[in-house]
């Protein structure tokens, strides 16, 4: 799916914490066996050991496998088939990151994790244990040692990254000056290249993100309902907090069915087709954070055409109900689910009218504990989209009534950029029949900014944005008004569709804060990039206190590599896997065995999330793509990074040291 | 902390070496008992296999003991404060290869935490202790010969000025001089005040130098005692002069069978190969050189 739902924070927070208490209980039992040790920790002696190894590193040439790696980046971005000029720039920045980090992490692996089992191999250390050395300044000697050799790599590649990309921004810059000087260009190149002429291609922009991206059947005014469109182009979501442990288990053959329930506005459109003759309809359904079925709308009890919101002839009941009930054969899959982000997904099935729900509306009710469930406190239900290739689509419509998106910004009033606030757009284009192709009609979008709290129209504008690049555009100061402010795109070409993401990997839409210098934002990300080095450093010497070296790197790789997988599989073992698995691939009549493998590749799985949570998560390493994409590395990327890498090194160092302590080094 | 008497108390010490699955696989040491007294030079003695090197990693932390225990000048053997006063020649020169001479030593003078402005007066004067030159001074470790590893290997070991030194086979690897220099040096550290305990096979060497030694065989203490004791052949007495002529040799001989003195020998006493080694060696060195 192209979009990730808010996660339920609380939830988010506890896993975190379990994993944070683990190293804290992990550094305190290190410091309570080895506090003799800690307390003689010597800096001088934790430098001497951490040069050594980080000059036997650049005697055996270590270093000299970075002119390979520059000459590999030169090809590839020699090879490469940029879209335009600052793709190019994009993809050689992304190229020499990419390169980058893999030879920190490749090269910290592989030193860190040969280095001590070596040593007592050859026995070397026989002479470094017999010194007034502990253990502890022995593993944490290592670990900078290597963390420094990762620095040094870090600095020469980050100096070629950087003279190689101001090279290749002075050709194209010039390029573009001449393609320019020449004419002959269309609006939209023209608009680009000149702004390219002026800001540079080497960006470091820091950028407002929208909070939220929801897509409407038209603008909500403030006070006023908010609607979708029926499926299949828009649905609605409404977050569900059912506490863990709050459906019992209990014998399906005796136990009561749980009831799911909603209220669904709808509201009849004037363009309604006259051949549709029967009313508004809906249905519900229960997904995870992916918007994977938990329990279908048939399994609900509803008809696959939706539940007539309709009243009878003569009533004006509004909203309709939707009862749907969850047989007792579903609860586990259900309780599973439990203290888990869960949403009630709403969506009209009828054309001709639009649909809306309230979050208070729905409720999950459990007779046998006499308990109901809702949304969370103030908890609104999302509009969302259709996905497509590029994102939530927004349908074109050539009388300008079509469905709108939102892109709402809160918080103060953003600084303007030499008088102006400087905007982003980056979307897909996609056209009833497949991509848009240059022989298409130029696809218009009016941008609207408006008061948040009044709805007042602050600036609009036309804009003409081009499939996968980059538009950009400026707003008058006036247009974000206090702050809290929405931003209101609206395609006014007919059979066009734009595709608009949001989140945390970069929004369709973007405010410009600030230019930052580039060389400082590469810093940065060179810094996290260091902090990743260290984690895995860490993590390689660790497993070598007690491992024969290729035992240790295929560990630390498992290590590294193991939440990201698992969170790869994530989608697939949601609850209830473990019965399509025996469905689809264990296929069995034999009621039991299917159910001993059901409940066991559901307990892997859950064992799987579990493990998972105690490892680290790269994915918070993010290194490349603001720089590729010109995006000023957040402090709080590097905060999370730095948290991400000292948290679990800390306590890696302090266990190694443990493991080490109570190892015979002269077996 | 009031100073121990002893250098070296082993009380009891066991090793047995275990498989994977824990069982027993074998019993290298088992049931030492032995003291080391201060300013001695201790000889452990043994045939391969009998304990002597699993000794020597218990005395110092490099394996831990099965049961028993050891203390080293005062304090738990192995602890990062004892080894503060302990200097170790491995077996083999167990050191960096990429290192030079020099930087050897410095490395492991900053373990030490000794300031870079004494290395500086230090270093050199080991080097020249030791017998390496200028030259070798600045070549990696990776191209020295066994008896010049041997040599850093014994610099390092006396880096921090240490009360006890433990030298395994010092002298395996090095020429009859550098043997010789080697037994020299343990004197030398002997008349220092230091205690050494010396771990070897070659008896010529041990007997040179120690005081007392232990012979260990399959892992167990078998004898202990001071060198002269041991060797000394109680019903056997024998008379050194020097200059005397053939006919007061005979009158001698004459006298020991008025005494009914069966079968005894005067004969010239021969010097050892490694005296004469030496002394040739020496002879033809070229001034200065």
């Amino acid at each position: 799916m192209a979009h990730t739902l808010p996660p339920i924070a609380l939830l988010e927070a506890s896993r975190d914490s379990l994993a944070l208490f683990a190293g804290a209980a992990v550094v305190l039992a290190g410091l309570a066996v080895g506090l003799r040790d800690v307390l003689r920790f010597s800096p001088t002696r934790l430098w001497t050991i951490s040069s050594v190894a980080f000059r036997q590193s650049i005697r055996r040439r270590v270093p000299w496998i970075t002119p390979l790696v520059m000459l590999g980046v030169v090809i590839a971005a020699q090879l490469a088939h940029p879209v335009d000029y600052r793709d190019d720039i994009r993809q050689t920045a992304r190229f020499a990151l990419f390169a980058t980090g893999m030879l920190t992490v490749l090269v910290g692996i592989i030193l860190a994790a040969t280095d001590l089992p070596k040593e007592i191999e050859t026995r070397v250390i026989h002479t470094i244990a017999t010194k007034p050395v502990t253990r502890l300044e022995i593993v944490a000697g290592k670990v900078l040692g290597f963390a420094r050799l990762s620095a040094a790599i870090l600095l020469i590649m980050g100096a070629f990254t950087w003279t190689y990309l101001h090279l290749k921004s002075a050709r194209l810059q010039a390029l573009i000056r001449q393609r320019l000087d020449a004419g002959q260009i269309d609006h939209a190149t023209r608009q680009s290249l000149e702004h390219y002429r002026n800001v540079g291609l080497l960006l470091a922009h820091a950028y407002a993100e929208p909070q939220s991206l929801q897509i409407y059947a038209s603008y909500p005014s403030p006070g006023q309902g908010r609607w979708s469109l029926p499926s299949p182009e828009q649905r609605m979501l409404v977050p569900l907090a059912i506490p863990s442990g709050a459906i019992p288990s209990a014998d399906p053959s005796t136990a009561a069915p749980l009831f799911l329930r909603a209220l669904v506005r709808w509201r009849a459109v004037t363009t309604r087709p006259t051949s549709q003759p029967a009313g508004p309809a809906a249905l519900l359904a229960l997904v995870d954070a992916n918007e994977n079925t938990v329990v279908s709308s048939s399994e609900l009890g509803l008809p696959a055409d939706g539940l007539p919101l309709m009243p009878p002839p003569g009533e004006s009941r509004q909203p309709g109900e939707i009862v749907g009930v969850i047989s007792p054969s579903l609860r586990p899959r259900l309780a599973a689910m439990a203290g888990r982000p869960l949403y009630v997904l709403v969506e009209g099935t009828r054309p001709g009218f639009h649909y809306g729900v309230e979050a208070s509306s729905v409720q999950l009710a459990v007779p046998d504990t006499a308990a109901v469930y809702g949304a969370p406190r103030d908890a609104a239900a999302l509009h969302v989209a259709r996905s497509g290739t590029h994102g939530q689509q927004v349908r074109g419509d050539a009388t300008g009534r079509g469905p709108v998106a939102v892109l709402s910004y809160r918080g103060p009033p953003p600084p303007a950029v030499r008088g102006v606030h400087p905007l982003e757009l980056y979307t897909g284009i996609e056209r009833s029949g497949g991509e848009l192709t240059l022989e298409d009609e130029r696809t218009t979008v009016e941008v609207e900014f408006r008061d948040a709290a009044t709805g007042t129209l602050l600036h609009s504008q036309r804009l003409y944005p081009e499939s996968r690049r980059t538009l950009h555009f400026a707003v008058p100061p006036a247009a974000t008004g206090t702050g809290d402010f929405d931003v209101v795109l609206r395609v006014l070409t007919g059979g066009h569709w734009i595709g608009l993401r949001s989140g945390p990997k970069g929004a369709s839409l973007r405010l410009v804060l600030e230019n930052q210098s580039f060389a400082w934002n590469l810093f940065k990300s060179l810094s996290i990039l260091w902090l990743l080095s260290l984690l895995v450093i860490s993590i390689a010497v660790f497993c070598s206190t007690f491992l024969s070296w290729p035992v240790a790197v295929v560990l630390t790789v498992v290590i590294l590599m193991g939440r990201w997988g698992v969170s790869q599989v994530e989608d697939v073992m949601t609850p209830g896997f473990g019965r399509s698995f025996v469905q689809d691939i264990f296929r069995t009549r034999d009621p039991a065995k299917a159910r001993v493998v059901s409940e066991g590749v559901d307990e892997l799985g859950r064992a799987l999330q579990a493990v998972a949570r105690f490892l680290p998560d790269v994915s918070r390493f993010t290194a490349i793509e603001p720089v590729a994409t010109g995006t000023a590395v957040a402090p709080s990327t590097l905060g999370a990074s730095a948290r991400v890498a000292l948290g679990f090194s800390i306590p890696l160092i302090l266990l190694g040291y443990v493991f080490l302590r109570y190892k015979e080094v002269a077996p | 902390m009031p100073e121990a008497s002893e250098a070296v108390q082993v009380q009891g010490l066991t090793k047995v070496y275990r498989d994977f699955w824990g069982r027993d696989k074998v019993r290298a040491l088992d049931d030492l008992t032995l003291d080391i007294h201060r300013g001695e030079v201790f000889g452990l003695l043994g045939p391969n296999g009998s304990g002597k090197s699993t000794t020597i990693k218990l005395l110092l932390g490099l394996i831990f003991p099965t049961a028993g225990k050891a203390v080293v000048l005062g304090q738990p053997a192995g602890s990062p404060a004892v080894n503060e006063r302990v200097g170790f020649l491995p077996e083999e020169s167990y050191l960096y290869r990429f290192l030079n001479g020099e930087e050897t030593l410095y490395f492991y003078g900053r373990l030490f935490r000794i300031p870079r402005k004494e290395l500086r007066r230090r270093v050199p004067e080991l080097l020249d202790v030791v017998g390496l030159d200028a030259k070798a001074r600045k070549r990696k470790l990776r191209e020295y010969s066994k008896g010049m590893a041997r040599r850093i290997g014994l610099a390092q070991a006396l880096i921090n000025n240490p009360d006890l030194i433990l030298l395994d086979e010092p002298t395996t690897g090095l020429d009859p001089i550098g043997t010789r220099e080697m037994k020299d040096l343990i004197l030398s550290l002997k008349k220092q005040g230091k205690t050494v305990l010396l771990c070897s096979h070659l008896l010529a060497d041990v007997q040179d130098v120690c005081d007392r030694i232990v012979i260990l065989y399959r892992g167990r203490k078998q004898t202990l005692g001071h060198v002269q004791d041991l060797l000394q052949v109680r019903d056997v007495t024998q008379i050194l002069a020097r200059g005397l002529s053939p006919q007061q040799v005979e009158e001698l001989r004459e006298f020991l069978r008025r005494m009914g003195v069966q079968g005894a020998q005067i004969t010239h006493p021969t010097t050892t190969l490694e005296d004469l080694f030496i002394r040739v060696v020496r002879e033809n060195t070229p001034q200065g050189g």
